[in-house]
């Protein structure tokens, strides 16, 4: 029997949760009903029926009352309640737009910035590769003494991968190729990876489309192309499966395409566009022949699966043996190897980006963002609190109307969670354009790389829901306040002098000064930064950076090339390009200034007996003819390079100043010798001096260079230098058809003006300052939303001081004065902490300022002065407010 | 006739529990048999029945269903449960220690 009934309750509480319409249809039938009995009733005893009706009626006891308490018998009421909250909340919301739009901008400003910087750190460091269980997957390096082999032969790569530590190892080494199709004039240079026969399986990645080649397949002329290949060449065609696509000449069939989201191993790379087996590395790279038998060559960069049941160090102590096994075999190549396992969970570039280096990174603009986070939420807690404080009748009435304490609890924090969602919803947009901004600022490569921070719902959802638990801690002080007090309690607290946060004042004030300190600080280094980049801008590289436009050519990467058949080529292509119309020069060289490439030669006086190892060291490079001039470097003395050098019976070299000054100082070094690396180096005779030049980075001090003549030291991959007389529209068009026209099969990388082809050089500058200013700028707007909301606070708190004070005539300046004086001079002491701050204190910003001091004092004043002025605007909107409140009104209501 | 007295929040269970262990009724039936019980006196405002009612429900100390009324109206009809009716014995037994408390101290000279 109990059971029964058990089974009843149950049904009916279901009932209950899942119709609540019908349930309350029954309900309001069940009220008629009620209604309609109390009227009969009345009508018995000989009360008239309107009469009857109306006072049956009357007995109800107020239908708005009944409906909340009703609805409190219901299970689960909560759920029905939030969407009237919500109403209610927007409606309140409404009625104070000022305070409205600037919770929500705070909200939104510091979501958006959230979800970007965490896309651009999840894009580095957070990402686990897109491969089957990515945190078995190390990287395997070797360390040789002081120095680090980076890669291995493939024989020794065999040898490692049979290390019992791994279920698996793959190898694959990278290269740039040329992919072309019979019938189509778009040869085009593409990253390429020739890899080891399992790679795809042992990484256990799917194929997009098609299939993978397999472990047997390594001498297979197949080949996988790359998502962005797919789009980009092929329109995501799907009858590519089969098709030929020709590799630096040699035909391989397409027979699979890589998921978008399977982009290599590496970070800080280029994406292999390409993917073929490692055994086909002659047919595409004719120069390589050896790659798989040679056991002292190198090039193969390995990743190794460990053994699910084994811990790292047993995985290492496998590895050591093996290391220990090749260094005793090969004494010469391999002595004193030791093995290093680098988790490769995430793409990894350890030589360039060490993880730990960029976890920490990460970590740092992490904190940085939650701590952005903090202060929005903490002022727009702020902002709430002085909201709860004006809406202390309002509270009071509904408790003393029999609404619960917890009910308005719930009723605030509703609102602190729309505002949080309307703060979300506005970040969407705000997201966009930062991601956007964001990877604009990332430099133009010759080939595509993936570290592009891209806009990301799920980054914003991170972000949202964050911010909704900050709105349920943030708003939960506020609610409490606003509820937690009877109407006694405010009675009695109006008749004194109000402000029940009172002891909580030092903590808002700490915060205010806290933050106009830090969005200070931010500010001065921002404009700092965009100083310095004006500078940069506006500096002298020691060439003409406008008017020109640069590509590359590697023709030996096709095996119809040989280095005769290449001179021709550039020959024709050098006629070719100088009859262009409105070119006035073109030359070659190996590699152009500031373009993140170079190298650099040890020189010697002819005849000096100094060690070569305390030799100066200059920058090196091989030019052709008249290319100083097309670059726009003066020579100071002698001459550049000519055709007749090509055949003098002394290597000509041109020097510029720097080094002249160093070897020969106190004589013209016109005409002098010099040695390069060794004593048995090449022997050089100077025939021009040029005027010095930026080489590598924007910030470096005078470097040494020196040119040797690219003729007489012929090499296959160079970069075209084209000087335009004005305009270079159009003339990159004209480059690639004059290149097309010469032979259609030839790749053209990194086309481009020469501006683009330094930007690596301005990428550093540029993305510091444009981080710098939106920090700023955000620093900027939570500080003007933190002082509003402080102010705010502080009027409502003091509005019946500011309402006897008018009342008795005081001046709306005193006023003022009155209530913006102190956080103003508050947020000015906290402004002028941090921008102190960055004058004195060096934080690793000196690196990133060419030609601005740390205490630049143009800087320095418009960033203060900016500050100040918002501040001050901040201050004034939310004390004006207070002075046009009408002292009657204002007595009246307490 | 006496000033009707809005029951005392509390006492609202107890009274409704007394109506219906003298037997099943309706809503309206519950507050005019308290109303005749008191002899007018105590006034059961429908805002506050129907929620207690439900309430009483939901901790299983009266049941309810739709039937019939002899007028042929369709009603929903409320009864006692076994808990309820215990729970009636022991809420009455600590309300009379309560008022028979409070006489004695308004008693008290």
């Amino acid at each position: 029997m109990s059971r029964f009934r058990f089974l009843a309750r149950a049904g009916r509480r279901l009932r209950k949760l899942l119709r609540p319409v019908a349930v309350a249809q029954e309900i309001a039938e069940e009220l008629r009903l009620h209604i309609r009995m109390e009227a009969e009733d009345l009508m018995r005893q000989g009360v008239p029926a309107a009469e009857a009706e109306r006072q049956a009626r009357l007995a109800f006891g107020g239908v708005a009352r009944f409906t909340e308490e009703a609805r409190d018998a219901w299970p689960l009421r909560w759920l029905q309640r939030i969407g009237a909250d919500v109403r209610y909340g927007l409606r309140s919301l409404r009625q104070t737009p000022a305070f409205t739009l600037t919770a929500i901008v705070a909200i939104a400003v510091s979501i958006g910035a959230n979800a970007t910087v965490f896309g651009a750190v999840d894009s580095m460091a957070l990402r686990s590769l897109a491969v089957r269980d990515p945190s078995s997957l190390y990287a395997v390096y070797g360390n040789q003494g002081e120095s680090t082999l980076l890669s291995f032969s493939y024989p020794t790569y065999e040898d490692l991968a049979r290390a019992p530590a791994f279920s698996g190892v793959l190898a694959f080494v990278e290269s740039p190729v040329t992919v072309s199709e019979p019938g189509r004039d778009d040869a085009a240079a593409v990253w390429a990876a020739h890899t080891s026969d399992n790679y795809f399986s042992e990484l256990g990645v799917v194929p997009a489309l098609g299939s993978f080649y397999r472990p047997g397949d390594l001498a297979s002329p197949v080949l996988v192309i790359s998502d962005a290949l797919w789009a980009s060449r092929y329109a995501r065609d799907p009858r590519i499966i089969g098709r030929t696509l020709r590799l630096n000449g040699s035909a391989f069939t397409i027979i699979g395409v890589a998921p978008a989201q399977f982009t290599g191993t590496r970070l800080f790379a280029y994406d292999p566009a390409v993917w073929i087996p490692a055994g086909m590395h002659t047919q595409t790279i004719p120069k390589s022949a050896g790659l798989l038998s040679n056991r002292a060559g190198n090039g193969f960069l390995l990743v190794g699966r460990v053994q699910s049941h084994l811990s790292v160090a047993e995985a290492q102590a496998s590895v050591d043996r093996v290391a220990q096994d090749l260094a005793a075999r090969f004494p010469d190549q391999y002595r004193a190897l030791t093995i290093s396992l680098i988790s490769n969970r995430t793409p990894i570039n350890p030589w360039l980006a060490p993880p730990e280096r960029i976890a920490l990174i990460g970590r740092v603009a992490l904190a940085g963002c939650l701590l952005v986070l903090l202060i929005a939420c903490a002022n727009v807690s702020s902002l709430m609190l002085a909201r709860t404080t004006v809406r202390r009748q309002e509270m009071a009435a509904r408790l003393a109307l029999g609404a619960s304490r917890g009910r308005l609890v719930q009723q605030l924090l509703t609102e602190s969670l729309v505002l949080a969602s309307l703060g979300a919803i506005a970040a969407i947009p705000i997201h966009l354009l930062a991601a956007r901004g964001l990877s604009a600022l990332t430099p133009t490569l010759e080939f595509a790389s993936t570290f592009r921070p891209a806009a990301s719902s799920r980054l914003l959802l991170w972000s949202s829901l964050l911010t909704a638990g900050a709105a349920l801690v943030f708003g939960l002080g506020p609610a409490l306040q606003g509820a937690g007090r009877g109407l006694g309690a405010v009675l009695r607290e109006t008749a004194g002098r109000g402000g029940g946060g009172r002891r909580w004042a030092w903590v808002r004030e700490s915060l205010v000064v806290g933050q106009a300190l830090i969005s200070a600080l931010v500010l001065v280094a921002g404009g700092l930064l965009v100083r310095s980049l004006q500078r940069a801008r506006a500096l002298d590289t020691g060439f003409r950076l406008d008017s020109a436009v640069t590509f590359t050519v590697d023709p030996e990467l096709s095996p119809l090339y040989d280095p005769a058949r290449t001179q021709q080529f550039y020959r024709r292509l050098e006629a070719d390009l100088a009859a262009l119309p409105g070119v006035r020069a073109s030359a070659r060289a190996a590699t152009i200034p500031l373009d993140g490439s170079g190298s650099v030669r040890r020189v010697l006086p002819e005849g000096d007996a100094a060690d070569f190892a305390s030799a100066p060291v200059a920058e090196y490079n091989l030019i052709t003819p008249g290319f100083l001039a097309a670059l726009g470097t003066p020579m100071l003395e002698g001459r550049e390079f000519t055709r007749a050098d090509t055949a003098a019976p002394e290597e000509p070299a041109i020097v510029n100043a720097v080094l002249a000054q160093r070897l020969w100082p106190h004589e013209s070094a016109l005409g002098k010798r010099l040695r390069l690396q060794s004593p048995t180096g090449p022997l050089l005779v100077v025939v021009g001096v040029a005027r010095a030049s930026l080489y590598r980075t924007l910030g470096e001090r005078p470097r040494s260079a020196l040119w040797r003549s690219l003729d007489r030291n012929p090499r296959s991959r160079t970069v075209v230098l084209v000087r335009a007389g004005g305009s270079t529209v159009g003339l990159a068009a004209a480059v690639h058809s004059t290149v097309r026209a010469i032979d259609p099969s030839l790749p053209v990388g990194g086309l481009g003006t020469l501006r683009q082809h330094v930007s690596v050089a301005y990428a550093s500058v540029e993305s510091a300052a444009a981080g710098a200013l939106a920090f700023g700028g955000l620093g900027l707007l939570l500080a003007a939303s933190g002082i509003y909301g402080i102010i705010t606070y502080a009027v409502s708190q003091r509005r019946r001081e500011i309402g006897i004070r008018m009342a008795l005539g005081a001046p709306g300046p005193s006023v003022l004065r009155l209530v913006a004086g102190r956080a103003l001079v508050l947020t000015l002491a906290g402004a002028l902490i941090g921008g102190l701050f960055v004058a004195l204190v060096p934080m690793g910003l000196d690196s990133l300022l060419h030609g601005v001091g740390r205490d630049d004092l143009a800087a320095l004043l418009s960033a203060t002065a900016l500050f100040s002025a918002v501040a001050v605007l901040a201050a004034l909107s939310a004390a004006l407010r207070a002075v046009r409140l009408n002292p009657m009104r204002v007595l009246r209501l307490d | 006739m006496p000033e009707p007295v809005e029951v005392l929040q509390g006492t609202l269970d107890l009274l409704i529990l007394k109506a219906l262990v003298l037997g099943p009724l309706h809503g309206w039936g519950i507050s005019k048999r308290v109303r005749q019980l008191s002899n007018d006196v105590f006034q059961v405002y429908q805002g506050s029945l129907y929620p207690a009612l439900y309430r009483l429900e939901d901790k299983d100390w009266v049941e309810s269903a739709w039937d019939e009324s002899p007028e042929g109206r369709r009603v929903r009809v409320y009864r006692l449960t076994p808990k309820g009716k215990r729970a009636f014995v022991a809420e009455r037994a600590s309300w009379r220690v309560f008022s028979a408390t409070l006489d004695q101290v308004l008693a008290a000279e």
